[in-house]
């Protein structure tokens, strides 16, 4: 290492100050100086501190490799060589120490300084304070690098910290330590034993194999023996040690000396003896039960949730949290904190179980451990409720049970009272079902309100298109009052479309409107509705165009009338949007068919004014249009779109629009329909001359409605006025075998209401009866009670033209289907007749008659000689009596009654039949009265008598 | 007597035959039977005596037979006479009556 002599520099430098007086001193000094292995410097002893000499060795301690580089790292000051941190500190020592006259002028300091590479280091400090001739007051300084020495002392000093650190934690006895051991593991032999659940080999002087040993014994299982010994050999602590890890420990599930289970947490520190360097092992063996159930706990529930908190370990139990004075009554808290697991389940438990709710021996089942255990081996958590019975209140325990160890069967339950959160869950489902019913009675009066509503606006409305009706035929009036006649029919046919759609609207809402499910033509109803829009554009000057594709069936299954309504919703919504020259165009189209379904689409199309595409997404909603005027101007309630929409939806079809302002709109339809077998269009199109109808209501002016709407469309219909008139009309028809083939009942009637006129009609008589209930209100709430008493049908009143023969035809399709197995009929040939007839021609037609289906006929000339013939005749002789009305002798009443009068069995049950030319009603009801069975008036038609005979007779 | 000649008398023949099936010997047998029917005569002197019920109840049976066998132009006459007997009409019955006989006389002759 090559550097400047600091020597010569030195005394160069100072060569003008030191020559004055002792010009030899100095030299003298550096010589013997830069003999010594250490370092050395001079100081002034002033306020300046500055140095006057430093020697080689210095310049080494300070990394430093010439003098040069030694001022510029200390400045060559005392204070720029010592740390900044250290000086004032040492300072204070060195005055305090040359202050001192014991001390003859010597100090000693150690301080760190810091070298010219920035390294820290340590060094000693032997001052000595002099007079030096020449210079005055000086310090001359010996120092040496003692960092080495400096750490291994702080090492040390560590250790003997941390040595008396254990042996202080050691001599506290902790409240969950059960014993501590200090062990000599360089000796092997146990030093000191502390705790209050010590085994017998815990003595000092004993060994530590033998405390290990002691203790591997009460762990259940056979593996955390085996490796808690291995863990706690001396050597193996040795071992660990010498890797730098002072710490082993060790949890496991044992049994005390005492008998006790619990978990065990068994750890140790190691240190060494900072004097003899013996390696010392601290034993801690401390119960860790509740350390090991907090960590489950704090997992998986809140403990204020449980009355008990209790592990169960095998068939035994302890109980962790569970204060009988804190818990309510009930809680069936276990007699004592320990003891055996089912001990407790039946002595306690099983006892106050509820027996009319749960079974005692399947609880006892689910509550043992092999079933808990099983439970667990794959879930989380295993839960039991139990009701329990106690001083006659019904309690709710629930028994929850987590797995801690499966291995080791260490289960945790808790039990909680589920009373409270039941009775409370039963007090909410008890509100919720009060609600329930508030909002369904509120449902019920909207709904009743809206059918009162739809009925006060109907009944009205029944005179005014009725009585408008009526005026109508007025030949003579004049054309303008006839004008306002049909505007006011119009307007009153408007109003009740409104009514319509707010009363569907309200059965959609309330989930009362119904689709039915029964077949229909569509080739039918595609008919209709073309006809009644091709007119309808025509009046406009619109042009309508009508396409099919994929040839749609002619028969599906569905309801028809819903369909047609979506449609002519549609229909009429775009003809009322199109201006001329515009025009609609409507597509019907069979796009798929699968698994006897089939998927018809039906396309809407429209050249008018379009709307906004904002608006499309609003369209569907009720009470929406694109503007309010526009609503004027058209005139409708916006609700046909909603209720076309919920209609659709109910057949689990799909609607769309699309529109464009000024273009046009085009509605899409698509709806799945079940095929139907039937072919075309067979003989169940209604003829309406062939119809026999009766009309019932007190309401004179919806009577004459009702029979004037009938006779447009080609219908001749009888009228009464109340319930008893209809009931003998029928039965008067009835007997005349000339039935009705269809009764319109109002409902609402005095005295007898439709209803219950149908209950009698289908007591009294077949049910081949088509029976429709006429009403201005809504019949959803009847409709079931009607149905049961036999109504078919329902129509709302006042009738529309458009709508009768389709509703008819309906009704019939349905009625045709339910007495689909006609009656019973029986063979006429070979039957025997009795025949009372004074007209000798009258006889021999019907002999004739009879004979042409194999018959034969006993003929009486009147009465009397018929009441002989019979009387004289075996029994069962006759198969039936056609007995002609007026006879002389005896006339056909009196014979009718006097065979009834017979006391024979077959004068009660042989059908008699009345022949008269008199087919007044008055006439039918005496030959009722007089026994008879049925009366056919003259001329006879013989397909009557055959149907007649064949139903009335014997099989 | 033919077919013809009850169709040209005015006698609703399909009718009539079709309630004797068909069978126009069978129909002709039952019109011939009615040239001796006592009715005729009972009505007759019913009506002479004054004896409205006698007279309806004769009527009455005249109109079931003449309807089975469709002669219209009796039976017309017949039924007009039978309504007014029932309600017992206090009348002249003898043009009604002498209608009666007159179409009768035309059908079959003396």
């Amino acid at each position: 290492m090559e550097h400047d002599n600091p020597i010569k520099h030195s005394s160069n430098s100072k060569k003008d100050r030191l020559g004055l007086d002792n010009a030899l001193l100095m030299p003298a000094i550096e010589w013997v100086a830069e003999q010594i292995p250490g370092g050395f410097f001079i100081y002034r002893a002033d306020d300046s501190m500055e140095m006057l000499y430093v020697n080689s060795a210095v310049l080494r301690i300070f990394g430093c490799r010439n003098l040069e580089e030694f001022k510029t790292l200390t400045g060559y000051t005392f204070r720029g060589l010592v740390h900044p941190e250290d000086f004032d500190t040492i300072q204070a020592s060195i005055d305090k120490q040359i202050a001192d006259e014991t001390n003859e002028n010597l100090d000693y300091v150690e301080y760190r300084i810091i070298r010219k590479d920035g390294s820290i280091r340590w060094v000693d400090d032997y001052g000595h304070f002099a007079q030096l001739p020449g210079y005055g007051d000086v310090y001359y300084v010996f120092i040496g690098d003692i960092t080495d020495k400096h750490l291994a002392q702080e090492e040390k000093n560590r250790r003997a910290m941390l040595f008396a650190g254990l042996m202080e934690q050691f001599n506290v006895v902790a409240d969950d330590s059960l014993a501590s051991i200090r062990c000599n593991l360089t000796t092997g032999l146990i030093e000191e034993v502390r705790g209050r659940d010590v085994y017998e080999a815990d003595q000092p002087g004993h060994p530590l194999e033998a405390c290990i040993h002691a203790r591997s014994d009460g762990f259940l299982m056979e593996n955390d023996r085996k490796r808690f010994e291995e863990l706690f050999q001396a050597e193996r602590l040795e071992d660990r040690l010498y890797r730098d890890e002072a710490h082993a420990s060790f949890v496991g599930y044992c049994r005390r000396q005492s008998g006790k289970l619990c978990f065990v947490k068994f750890s140790c520190t190691m240190a060494k003896e900072p004097v003899s360097g013996d390696l010392i092992a601290f034993f801690m063996e401390t119960e860790s039960t509740s350390e090991k159930i907090s960590e489950v706990l704090n997992e998986k529930v809140l403990v204020r949730q449980y009355d008990m908190v209790t592990y169960v370990v095998g068939n035994h139990y302890s109980v962790v949290i569970g204060d009988a004075g804190k818990v309510s009554r009930g809680s069936i808290l276990p007699t004592q904190r320990d003891g055996v697991y089912m001990d407790y389940i039946r002595n306690q438990v099983l006892p106050v179980v509820d027996e009319s709710t749960q079974d005692r021996d399947m609880l006892e089942k689910a509550l043992c451990p092999e079933t808990i255990a099983r439970q667990l081996e794959t879930k989380d958590s295993y839960t039991v409720d139990v009701t329990c019975r106690i001083g006659g209140e019904i309690y709710n325990k629930r028994f929850t049970y987590y797995a801690v160890d499966r291995t080791a069967k260490f289960f945790l339950l808790l039990k909680s009272d589920m009373t409270d959160v039941l009775r409370r869950e039963r007090e909410r489902n008890e509100m919720l079902a009060d609600a329930l019913q508030e909002a369904e009675r509120a449902n019920v009066a909207k709904t009743s309100f809206l059918s009162n509503m739809s009925h006060e606006i109907r009944t009205p409305m029944n005179a005014i298109i009725g009585l408008n009706s009526i005026a109508q035929k007025d030949v003579t009036l004049s054309d303008q009052t006839r004008g306002y006649l049909c505007k006011i029919e119009e307007s009153a046919r408007h109003l009740l479309r409104i009514i319509n759609d707010i009363l569907d609207m309200s059965r959609i809402e309330s989930g009362k409107l119904t689709l039915r499910k029964e077949e229909f033509s569509l080739t039918s109803i595609l008919t209709q509705i073309n006809t009644m829009l091709q007119a309808q554009c025509k009046d406009k000057g619109l042009t309508y165009q009508f396409v099919t594709k994929g040839h749609p069936d002619d028969w599906y299954f569905g309801d028809d009338m819903k369909l047609k309504q979506v449609l002519l919703n549609i229909l009429s919504n775009s003809i009322k949007f199109t201006e001329p020259p515009g025009g609609v165009q409507f597509t019907v189209e069979k796009i798929a068919e699968f698994n006897r379904q089939t998927t018809l689409r039906f396309i809407i199309k429209d050249d008018g004014i379009g709307m906004d595409e904002t608006f499309l997404p609003k369209l569907f909603d009720p009470f929406t249009q694109e503007n309010a005027s526009r609503g004027n101007k058209y005139g409708s309630t916006g609700l046909g779109m909603a209720i076309t929409r919920n209609i659709v939806e109910m057949m689990n079809g799909t609607i769309s629009v699309t529109s464009q302002k000024d273009v046009g709109s085009e509605f899409t339809v698509t709806v799945t329909l079940r095929n139907c077998d039937k072919a075309s269009d067979d003989s169940n199109s209604m003829v309406p001359s062939n119809l026999k109808v009766l009309v019932v209501d007190d309401d004179p002016i919806a009577l004459e409605h009702a029979a004037m709407t009938l006779e447009g469309l080609g219908i001749t219909a009888d009228c009464y006025s109340s319930g008893e008139e209809a009931l003998q009309a029928i039965e008067i028809h009835q007997a005349k075998h000339d039935p009705y083939n269809l009764v319109l009942l109002d409902w609402k009637m005095p005295g007898m209401d439709g209803v219950e006129v149908t209950r009698r009609i289908r007591t009294l008589h077949e049910d081949d009866t088509t029976i429709i209930i006429l009403t201005s209100y809504s019949w959803d709430d009847v409709m079931d009670v009607a149905q049961n008493a036999g109504v078919d049908s329902f129509m709302a009143k006042p009738l529309h033209p458009s709508h009768v023969v389709t509703e008819f035809e309906r009704a019939f399709r349905k009625k045709g289907q339910k007495i689909l197995p006609q009656k019973g009929r029986v063979e006429l040939a070979g039957r025997r007749i009795l025949l009372a007839e004074d007209m000798m021609i009258n006889a021999e037609i019907m002999k004739e008659l009879l004979s042409m289906k194999g018959m034969e006929t006993e003929h009486a000339e009147n009465g009397q000689a018929a009441l002989e013939l019979f009387r004289q005749s075996e029994e069962g002789h006759f198969d039936a009596v056609l007995m002609d009305v007026r006879m002389p002798v005896m006339d056909g009443l009196q014979a009718a009654a006097a065979i009834r009068a017979l006391k024979r069995e077959d004068a009660q049950r042989v059908p008699i039949i009345a022949l008269t030319a008199n087919a007044f009603d008055e006439d039918v009801k005496r030959s009722l009265q007089a026994g008879m069975n049925a009366h056919l008036s003259k001329p006879v038609e013989p397909d009557h008598l055959y149907t007649t005979l064949e139903e009335l007779m014997k099989p | 007597m033919t077919i013809q000649e009850l169709r040209d008398y005015g006698a609703n023949v399909d009718e009539g035959l079709a309630r004797c099936f068909g069978k126009e010997d069978f129909y002709l047998r039952m019109v011939g039977l009615l040239a001796k029917e006592p009715s005729f005569e009972k009505l007759q002197t019913a009506l002479a005596d004054g004896n409205l019920k006698e007279a309806f109840d004769a009527a009455h049976s005249l109109k079931g037979v003449l309807g089975n066998l469709a002669l219209t132009p009796l039976f017309n006459p017949v039924n007009e006479m039978t309504e007014l007997l029932r309600k017992e009409t206090p009348m002249d019955y003898s043009s009604l009556l002498t209608t009666i006989l007159q179409e009768k006389k035309r059908l079959f002759g003396n």
